[in-house]
């Protein structure tokens, strides 16, 4: 037996792509599968699909062009990494401020940190919401100017609206603004490392607002995790000498410890908070993307459920008719609307006639057929046989009329049929059936029920 | 058990009881058999599967009616007191089968009777229980097989309904399900296969899943019907139609009318598509459409929530690349480029959204779009349309007529306030409102659920 079939979220993904495209577009022929589970079906009959429509490319344009875009991102956020730190840093002055340095290369990514983290926590939705909306229609507008065909138009809305909509969209914009952050932090850091081997710097800090203390303990909060991880950092004593205005000969000592201190920081509070945001964000995104269902609700899976396992099968044939009947040809033409005068009534089977109709006897088993037999043989009138149009002349009701007229000579059989308003009229089928009952069509009398 | 399946079922009954309408109901196909309002329509055994997983679960087998039960008992009599078993009796009168012409198609249906597990007894509630019927149920309950009556016509004037249910019991059958093969429910069949299950013990487990199954499949197939309508309704809450100044307004209120028949009309192709009818069975009227004017309003409030949030991501979009731009001039530009991105990305935005609208009503340009009152009456045919084919047998000969539909004779739960949320959608911010626009489908396809 076939093991149940988990999707992967690419395939959820390219089956709504290709659902998009049948819908919209034109259905796409797949040839006849076999699969013990719907999941495996569809699995199936999107790797034929993609096959045999050459529908690889189409589906895969906007995640290519999602990448491409993705990469030019990193690479423009780790040339602004790059170019910040050397503006900041890379200067005619050989001393630099400690703190300005921070805040250039830290404060924004701390704020829009701090930001996801608040909306993050408080939003109630879990969808990706306006920005989400917005880099989607980006995207899907710059995919439509370069092809614009109605497979690639349905296949394109339909990978944005999975990719970047919903829960997944959430936490894959998550990993791309953390993951753009990183290598901004990244490149930073690695100029910063660039910049402090190959040249010399004095280290100062100062303040006119703040008092002296306030900096120093500054220092020693931003330092105490990294000293707790055996990183090297400044000392109070350091910190105190680098303040402005101290002479720059005793600053020698604290270069070191200096340098240290600012790429512990970059990588303490700016990297690695980064780092475990954008592990977290894949995570989830993968979580999301995990728990994501298709909605087989919708009546395109339905219907492939019934192609997948049609509801019932084709009809055959058991045992076939050998003797079918010939059609017959009676017209009805120039009928009687009136019974014969004197005229002995049977009724046959009677059922809404009985109150106007006065039958002699109403046949309807073999004991009123019996009484019926004995008053026909009785009786020299003519014989009326009366029967309500709705009712369908079978074989057995033939053969019980059949065997009362037997008796009475040709022109003195009669069938009339009373005509209900209101109900299914089987009048033409009566009259076909009078050649089996010995009468011609002439004796055959169609009764309204108001009429009489 | 299972090895045993498929279960077979013979479905028997005299003439024109509704035996093929009974198995085309069941299959939920109208490709099956041939139905006519005359006796002997169906001559030969036809049999089809309702599969379950993918694997025939019943086999049901349509045999031709029989006619002259009087006269086949007559024939069988002095053979059963031949044979202590009914069945041996049965198996001498067809070994005979050859020398009994007149009975070929009640020879038919013995040899089922013989070879099926159980058997469905249609009868017709509108004729009363007259002597040949019982002859019919002597003879096939020869057979030795559980035998459940299906009361057929009994949603119009069951007149003889109770006397058929007295008449059963005098005949020992008490799993009795009313079935009526015109107007369709879903409870009494999901009874007749619990009566099945009753009936054959042996079979038991493999008949509950199906009735699970079965159960299952009803309500993903009510829920696929609900979506289509909903989506139909939001595809024309949206629908606009521009009228430039000049042009006549006839011409495009005939456009935005033509639009939305097309959009209905694909709707009916779907749902008859689903629940396996034909366009034969539907009666089109063509949708009396008004038309509304739509006007500019910036401050609806779902409009003027999705403009704010929109043109504040936008906003903060731009300031976020300004930002970038700071930080590559170490904040030397003093926040100038994020400013400037900000002031950017909210105009852009606006004039994305409205710059069109804002352009038209200057140059006198007027928007169509349907009026609430079109909506609602939409809604209701919609509805109406579902209740009726799902209560609707696949042997159905009338028509639905769409023009019995109107929101005049709207017995259904108060529309209002869903079709006034539901208008909201044609105004273009509110339909770039993900959640608003969510919201509303989920409504429409929960308020169509509860009506059917």
């Amino acid at each position: 037996m076939e093991a149940r079939v988990k999707l992967t979220f690419q395939q959820k993904t390219e089956l709504e792509q290709i659902r998009a495209i049948e819908e919209n577009c034109v259905p796409l022929a797949s040839k006849p599968l076999r699969a013990e589970h719907f999941n495996g079906y569809l699995s199936a009959r999107l790797e034929h699909l993609l096959r045999d429509h050459s529908l690889k490319k189409t589906l895969e344009r906007p995640r290519r062009f999602y990448r491409l875009l993705f990469g030019l991102l990193l690479l423009v956020a780790a040339l602004a990494g790059t170019a910040a730190t050397f503006k900041a840093v890379a200067g005619p002055a050989q001393t630099l401020n400690v703190f300005w340095i921070l805040v250039v290369l830290l404060g924004f990514n701390c704020l829009s940190f701090l930001l996801w983290l608040v909306l993050t926590l408080v939003s109630p939705n879990k969808k990706a919401g306006p920005l989400g909306n917005l880099f989607n229609d980006l995207l899907r507008s710059t995919l439509h100017r370069i092809h614009n065909t109605c497979q690639a138009r349905n296949a394109d809305a339909a990978w944005l609206q999975n990719t970047f909509a919903g829960p997944v969209g959430r936490w894959q914009l998550g990993v791309m603004t953390h993951c753009a952050w990183l290598a901004y932090l990244g490149a930073g850091l690695l100029a910063l490392l660039l910049i402090l081997a190959t040249r010399q710097y004095d280290f100062i800090w100062g303040s006119t607002l703040l008092s002296d203390t306030t900096y120093a303990h500054i220092t020693a909060w931003l330092a105490a995790p990294m000293h707790a991880l055996g990183w090297p950092v400044v000392t109070q004593e350091q910190v105190s000498l680098s303040q402005m205005g101290q002479p720059t000969a005793n600053l020698a000592g604290a270069r070191t410890g200096w340098a240290w201190f600012l790429m512990g920081s970059l990588l303490l509070y700016g990297l690695l908070p980064r780092l475990v945001a954008w592990l977290l964000c894949l995570i989830l995104r993968k979580i999301s993307a995990h728990r994501w269902q298709l909605n087989t609700h919708l009546p395109y899976y339905l219907q492939l459920q019934r192609v997948w396992q049609p509801p019932f099968s084709n009809a055959t044939v058991l045992d076939a008719d050998q003797h079918p009947p010939g059609a017959s040809a009676t017209r009805a033409e120039n009928l009687r609307t009136q019974l014969p005068e004197g005229a002995l009534l049977i009724g046959l089977e009677l059922q809404n006639s009985g109150e106007t109709v006065k039958a002699a006897v109403n046949v309807c088993d073999t004991k009123t057929a019996d009484q019926a037999a004995t008053l026909i043989a009785q009786s020299k009138a003519p014989v009326v046989l009366l029967s309500d149009a709705h009712k369908v002349p079978d074989r057995g009701l033939l053969r019980a009329a059949k065997n009362l007229l037997a008796s009475r000579p040709g022109d003195q059989r009669w069938l009339a049929v009373i005509k209900h308003e209101s109900s299914d009229d089987h009048f033409e089928q009566w009259l076909a059936a009078t050649p089996a009952l010995g009468l011609p069509p002439q004796q055959c009398i169609l009764v309204a029920d108001n009429d009489r | 058990m299972t090895d045993n399946l498929p279960i077979l079922l013979a479905v028997v009954g005299h003439t024109n009881t509704g035996k093929t309408s009974l198995v085309r109901t069941l299959l939920r196909t109208e490709r099956f058999g041939d139905i006519r309002n005359s006796a002997g329509t169906t001559r030969h055994v036809e049999a089809a599967s309702i599969l379950c997983d993918g694997k025939p679960l019943l086999e049901l087998r349509d045999t031709p009616g029989l006619e002259d039960s009087v006269a086949l008992f007559d024939q069988l009599q002095p053979i059963t007191v031949k044979h202590s078993h009914g069945r041996d009796a049965l198996q001498a009168f067809i070994a005979h089968e050859a020398e009994l012409p007149d009975f070929e198609q009640e020879i038919k249906v013995l040899k089922q009777t013989l070879a099926c597990h159980a058997l469905l007894y249609v009868i017709d509630c509108r004729e009363p229980v007259l002597e040949k019927y019982v002859f019919e149920l002597r003879a096939l309950s020869l057979a030795g097989r559980p035998i459940i009556p299906v009361l057929n016509f009994i949603a119009d004037n069951p007149v003889h309904k109770k006397e058929w249910r007295q008449a059963l019991i005098n005949f020992n059958l008490h799993a009795v399900v009313e079935f009526d093969t015109v107007a369709f429910s879903f409870d009494a069949e999901r009874r007749l296969y619990e009566k099945l299950q009753t009936v054959l013990e042996d079979f038991y487990t493999p008949l509950q899943n199906f009735i699970e199954a079965r159960n299952a499949q009803w309500t993903q197939l009510k829920h696929s019907c609900a979506e289509t309508v909903a989506d139909l309704m939001m595809k024309a809450a949206m629908l606009r139609e521009r009228v430039p100044q000049g042009e006549p307004l006839q011409a495009a209120t005939e456009r935005l009318q033509q639009q939305t028949r097309a959009l209905e009309q694909k709707t009916l192709r779907k749902i008859l598509d689903l629940l396996q009818f034909s366009q034969s069975d539907v009666n089109y009227v063509d949708l009396p459409v008004s038309n509304g004017q739509w006007q500019l309003d910036l401050f609806a409030p779902e409009a003027f929530k999705t403009f704010g949030v929109n043109t504040a991501s936008a906003a903060a979009t731009g300031a976020a690349i300004g930002a970038g731009l700071d930080l590559l001039v170490a904040g030397m530009s003093l926040g100038a480029a994020s400013l400037t991105g900000a002031a950017l990305g909210a105009g852009w935005s606006t004039v994305k959204r409205y710059g069109r609208e804002l352009i038209g009503k200057a140059s006198g340009e007027q928007v169509l779009c349907l009026d609430q009152a079109t909506l609602s009456l939409l809604l209701v045919r919609q509805t109406r349309l579902l209740q009726a084919l799902l209560r609707r047998g696949h042997a159905a000969q009338n028509r639905f007529d769409f023009s019995g539909a109107s929101s005049e004779k709207n017995e259904l739960a108060d529309t209002s306030a869903l079709i006034k949320r539901a208008h909201k959608m044609q105004n273009p911010a509110v339909q770039d409102n993900e959640s608003f626009v969510t919201q509303v489908k989920t409504e429409l396809v929960d308020w169509q659920i509860r009506a059917l």
